[in-house]
């Protein structure tokens, strides 16, 4: 018979407490379109006409289609990569992936990198949307180093401790001042960084000097030379 | 009434019009987060706030003192997915009715028509 183990005090406790913080936040996130789903079904119900039905199937829509989000979240955050989106790798403008995630200001360089376009989008996205609710100001910068492409995301804000920069891209490690004015899984960054790995490439984040962050993307470049123009 | 509906879920604020609507409520606007919550207050101040707790900019934690001392008469009830210890314990000590967010209207009815009979 093998012998059983069991965790020691400290990491049993390390661990209750990691499972409560998980439990919480994930309630926290779930509930909310799951509720709403719910509510907007039962006014559905009564609506009078097509004019009021109209917005409540909007957001009913919207509801569903984020709870998806946060499923698919859910699985890649816990190294369920079947939600990585799946295709074959192809050139992807990183300018114009910075812009279809969100980013509407000025972008510095520009490159090609070698990826499934989805997957860019899907590594982008919540960098790019944090960036966008969180930071001012924020900078977008493309470079290639070698055989790869790098999209720096840098954004203005509180200063942040580096061992808390680099938590950030854990699973529902979630910034102290973000935790009481920012909804969220905490998952955003993790995401990003499972779906770049499969990619091939990686996110990481790190202070910005003056206070804010620095979140770094690389990806594999298009094939040598071919980006030169 | 005149509520104010403060959340910075879009399908939140669409579902809470619909039943305030129709419960009879007059929808005296929508904020998606505290400092629009704080605005519309100064420039058109309802008679009510369901008011969520995690937004961006300034939350609904920060949003409830500054209504309390610039506004006293504006009925407040903090609408919230999830509340543990720290945010029951927070809007006890304030005085501040929690409703949790769920898919039924009941509560907020019976919440706000506390505020009406508070203010005839």
């Amino acid at each position: 018979m093998p012998e059983v183990t069991f965790p020691a005090a400290a990491e049993s406790e390390e661990l209750d407490l990691l499972r409560r913080r998980v439990v919480n936040v994930v309630g926290h996130e779930l509930r909310t379109p799951v509720t709403t789903l719910r509510g907007l079904a039962e006014q559905l119900v009564q609506a009078p006409d097509e004019e009021s039905r109209r917005p409540l199937l909007d957001a009913l829509v919207r509801s569903a289609v984020r709870l998806e989000q946060l499923v698919d979240d859910l699985l890649l955050a816990s190294g369920i990569f079947t939600a990585s989106p799946a295709g074959d790798p192809a050139d992807v403008d990183l300018a114009a992936a910075v812009r279809r995630a969100g980013w509407d200001g000025p972008v510095q360089g520009e490159a090609v990198a070698r990826a499934i376009p989805e997957a860019v989008d899907r590594v982008l996205a919540p960098i790019v949307d944090n960036a966008r609710r969180h930071g001012d100001p924020v900078e977008v910068r493309i470079e290639a180093h070698g055989d790869q492409v790098v999209v720096d995301v840098e954004s203005g804000g509180p200063v942040i401790e580096a061992g808390d920069a680099a938590l950030l891209c854990e699973p529902f490690f979630r910034g102290e001042a973000a935790v009481m004015t920012a909804p969220g899984l905490g998952l955003g960054l993790a995401v990003a960084r499972t779906v770049a790995r499969y990619q091939g490439g990686d996110v990481h984040a790190h202070p910005r000097a003056g206070g804010g962050l620095v979140v770094r993307v690389e990806l594999p470049r298009r094939e040598a030379g071919s980006d030169r123009q | 009434m005149r509520v104010l509906v403060v959340d910075d879920e879009e399908d939140v604020r669409v579902l809470l019009r619909a039943q305030l609507e129709l419960a009879g409520y007059e929808v005296a606007g929508e904020a998606a987060d505290g400092v629009e919550c704080l605005r519309q207050c100064e420039d058109d101040p309802p008679d009510a706030v369901i008011l969520d707790l995690l937004m961006p900019r300034v939350s609904g934690f920060e949003v409830i003192p500054k209504l309390r001392t610039n506004h006293p008469k504006i009925g407040i009830v903090a609408y919230t997915a999830v509340a543990g210890d720290f945010v029951r314990d927070e809007m006890r000590r304030m005085g501040i009715p929690l409703v949790l967010k769920s898919g039924q209207f009941g509560k907020l009815d019976s919440i706000l028509r506390t505020f009406a009979a508070d203010e005839s």
